[in-house]
């Protein structure tokens, strides 16, 4: 899966997490830039990525995602093992 | 095959791939979208689709008055972990039981706080119910290596605190209190001697659940067995460190939809939304093949082997289940003579004829015959669950019939009673010898019926039936019969005003609340309790705050002799005038001139409600052929 696939299929479940149909993701976006991501939404999303891609986040996974680029690298990273 | 597994619902129907344009479909609607609701509740969503239908019915509560259809329930969350996650999902699966739900969720992790200050949301709160999610870590254990390891393993203190919570919850007995069974954790500190080991967690925790089995239903309190769920799941699994870490959440967000679906299906118990009838089909469903082409020699049924057996064990969930009081039915594509064949010739069946109340094997569609079981049964088409191997067949019933219950099933005949059972189609919060004889019952109603076409009129029918019946005012005896009747009769029900056992506990010991209670025998068999009575004396008056009857005693004159009794009684009291009220709900438009029919005088109407009098001095006795003893 490349990185434009990634961001598609992300784009679909935070349409899903934040209510928000339009929403429209580019890879610089942080929590600031998107309506209702706090952290207790952030494990929310973190677990329908985690289903939807098939993966496991850490610990440390975790706290090093800044923004939907950060997503993206992990998604490719975990996938590809 | 797919893994059978409970996490993902897999009695459900997989979510169709417009999930979420249909749920936009419903937010933009302006007509009432309760049906269309609670029609997308159906099926196995995710926890982000869950959040979807939960968002949709915000809108549409917003637009629109709530519909009859949905029946509200108005429920308190009180945990000592993160709730917050799951509230929208519990919202949305509460839709699948026909409950429109509001949440209302106590502070984070101020369990006794919420209890013990009365200006608390939850304290404060127009509550139905408050939902106790603890869970290990937020419960005073004792420490399992000071305690000296004494023999009791469950401290008083845990007892006094779980006691308090109940009590001051449960407002008097206003509110039901939902108390959760405590999932073990994973790890012992010992391993296998945690078991050996009397103050261990595993052993208080398994001290406090058996602790919480025992809780007397007078309590109000109703058990949803978290343990046993988890345990299903994998308490590995259940677990999840990293999520506790970061947001306290009390298990994985996985397992959201899972949970949900429990909580919102006792919660459908206490609303009489539980199902009567197992409807099923019979090829490739109660044996294997098919009757009319292979013959009784060619079916695969009985022991000897895989496929044989897999039936054998649907045949006995079904009879096991007849047995609890679910109604059993035949609904199958087949010649009424070969669809017969295996019940009477072959010896492996383990259901006879005898088991079946309506037994319809014909050529029409399964959705005819299923209004026509419902029909026959007299009860609602939502009181069905309709087991059938044929995914066209459970297609064409979920379209024509939303209403009636269509597990999903494997392709594997061995998964489909652990696929019956684990849908929840059948919970109940109570159990009383009434439901244990509930499917004998209804069978009796067929043979009656069959009495009533070979009688000349109706009156020499009822004479022949024999009736005769007992009335007393409540009692502890009958009480948790009353309590369920009072939550679960929705057709001949004048006001359908719900009570909890507390409640009704009170109103035993009003003095200005006259109560009754009626139970019946016919030369069939006992009918049990039937019909239930609650008067209000206000001044001279008695208003008719309830007044229902099982439909299994329909026609039969049975609304007569209660009201000769409860005149006889309220000239007892120097009652002057009964006073009655019809209030149409969506369900019980079968009573609407119940009043008009008794003799009672039109007062007035108000909203879409009638008012009804009776005076007790010009009142003649009915005198219906059933004799009180």
């Amino acid at each position: 899966m490349n990185q434009e696939e990634i961001l598609t299929k992300i784009t679909e479940i935070m349409r899903e997490t934040f209510n928000s149909p339009t929403l429209e993701l580019t890879p610089e976006m942080t929590a600031k830039d998107i309506k209702g991501w706090d952290s207790m939404k952030n494990i929310w999303l973190i677990v329908a990525i985690e289903e939807a891609f098939e993966i496991k986040l850490s610990t440390s996974d975790v706290i090093s995602i800044e923004c939907v680029a950060d997503y993206i690298k992990l998604i490719s990273e975990k996938s590809a093992l | 095959m797919k893994e059978w597994n409970i996490e993902s619902c897999p009695w459900l129907p997989a979510t169709p791939d417009d999930f979420r344009n249909q749920c936009q479909k419903v937010r933009q609607s302006n007509g009432d979208s309760a049906s269309d609701l609670y029609r997308l509740a159906q099926f196995a969503l995710t926890n982000n689709q869950l959040n979807s239908l939960a968002y949709a019915f915000a809108d549409v509560q917003k637009n629109s008055q709530t519909s009859q259809f949905l029946k509200p329930f108005c429920l308190g969350l009180v945990s000592s972990a993160t709730t917050s996650l799951f509230v929208p999902a519990l919202i949305a699966s509460a839709l699948r039981f026909g409950i429109s739900l509001t949440v209302v969720e106590a502070n984070y992790g101020q369990v006794m706080q919420e209890a013990l200050d009365p200006d608390s949301p939850i304290k404060q709160g127009d509550l139905d119910g408050v939902l106790l999610a603890l869970d290990y870590k937020g419960l005073p254990f004792a420490d399992v290596l000071s305690n000296n390891n004494k023999p009791t393993s469950l401290s008083s203190e845990i007892k006094d605190y779980i006691n308090l919570l109940i009590d001051k919850f449960s407002d008097g007995g206003r509110r039901v209190v939902i108390v959760q069974t405590i999932p073990q954790p994973t790890e012992g500190l010992f391993g296998s001697y945690d078991v050996r080991m009397a103050a261990s967690m595993q052993r208080q925790i398994e001290a406090l659940n058996s602790y919480l089995a025992e809780l007397p239903q007078e309590s109000g309190t109703v058990i949803l067995d978290v343990a046993k769920l988890a345990s299903r799941v994998g308490l590995d699994r259940w677990h999840d460190p990293i999520q506790w870490n970061f947001a306290k959440l009390p298990f994985s967000q996985r397992v959201v939809p899972l949970y949900c679906d429990f909580v919102a299906r006792l919660l459908g118990a206490i609303r009489g939304k539980s199902r009567k009838c197992l409807v099923l089909d019979l090829d490739n469903t109660l044996w294997g093949g098919v009757i009319g082409d292979d013959g009784l020699e060619g079916i695969k049924l009985g022991q000897g082997n895989a496929q044989g057996e897999a039936f054998l064990d649907i045949q006995r969930t079904a009879l096991n289940l007849r047995n609890r009081g679910v109604v059993l039915a035949v609904c199958s594509k087949n010649d009424d003579n070969n669809a017969r064949l295996p019940f009477r010739k072959h010896p492996d069946m383990i259901l006879k004829e005898e088991h079946i109340a309506v037994f319809l094997a014909n050529w029409n569609d399964k959705a005819s015959n299923l209004e026509e079981i419902a029909r026959g049964l007299n009860i609602g088409l939502d009181a069905l669950v309709f087991l059938d191997d044929n995914p066209a067949e459970r297609a064409q019933v979920r379209e024509a019939l939303p209403q009636v219950a269509v597990p999903e099933l494997p392709d594997d005949p061995a998964f489909y009673p652990r696929t019956l059972l684990s849908g929840g189609y059948f919970e109940t919060i109570a159990y009383t010898p009434d439901d244990r004889q509930r499917a004998e019952q209804y069978q009796a109603n067929t043979q009656r019926t069959n009495l009533q076409s070979s009688s000349r009129n109706i009156d020499d029918f009822l004479q022949s039936l024999a009736m005769k019946a007992q009335v007393s005012q409540f009692d502890q005896l009958g009480r948790s019969r009353i309590v369920q009747l009072i939550n679960k009769t929705n057709q001949f029900n004048l006001t359908t005003r719900r009570y909890t056992e507390a409640e009704v506990i009170a109103m035993q010991n009003d003095a200005s609340i006259y109560t009754m209670q009626v139970r019946m025998q016919d030369r069939f068999g006992d009918n049990g309790m039937i019909s239930v009575v609650i008067c209000r004396a206000h001044g001279t008056v008695w208003d008719i705050d309830i007044w229902l009857m099982s439909c299994r005693v329909l026609k039969r004159r049975v609304e007569e002799f209660v009201l000769d009794q409860l005149v006889t009684a309220a000239k007892k009291h120097g009652i002057t005038a009964l006073q009655g009220v019809w209030i149409p709900s969506s369900r019980n438009d079968l009573v609407k001139d119940h009043y008009a029919n008794l003799n009672f005088k039109f007062i007035r109407q108000e909203s879409c409600s009638t008012y009804w009098q009776l005076a007790i001095d010009d009142y003649k006795p009915l005198n219906p052929p059933i004799i009180l003893e």
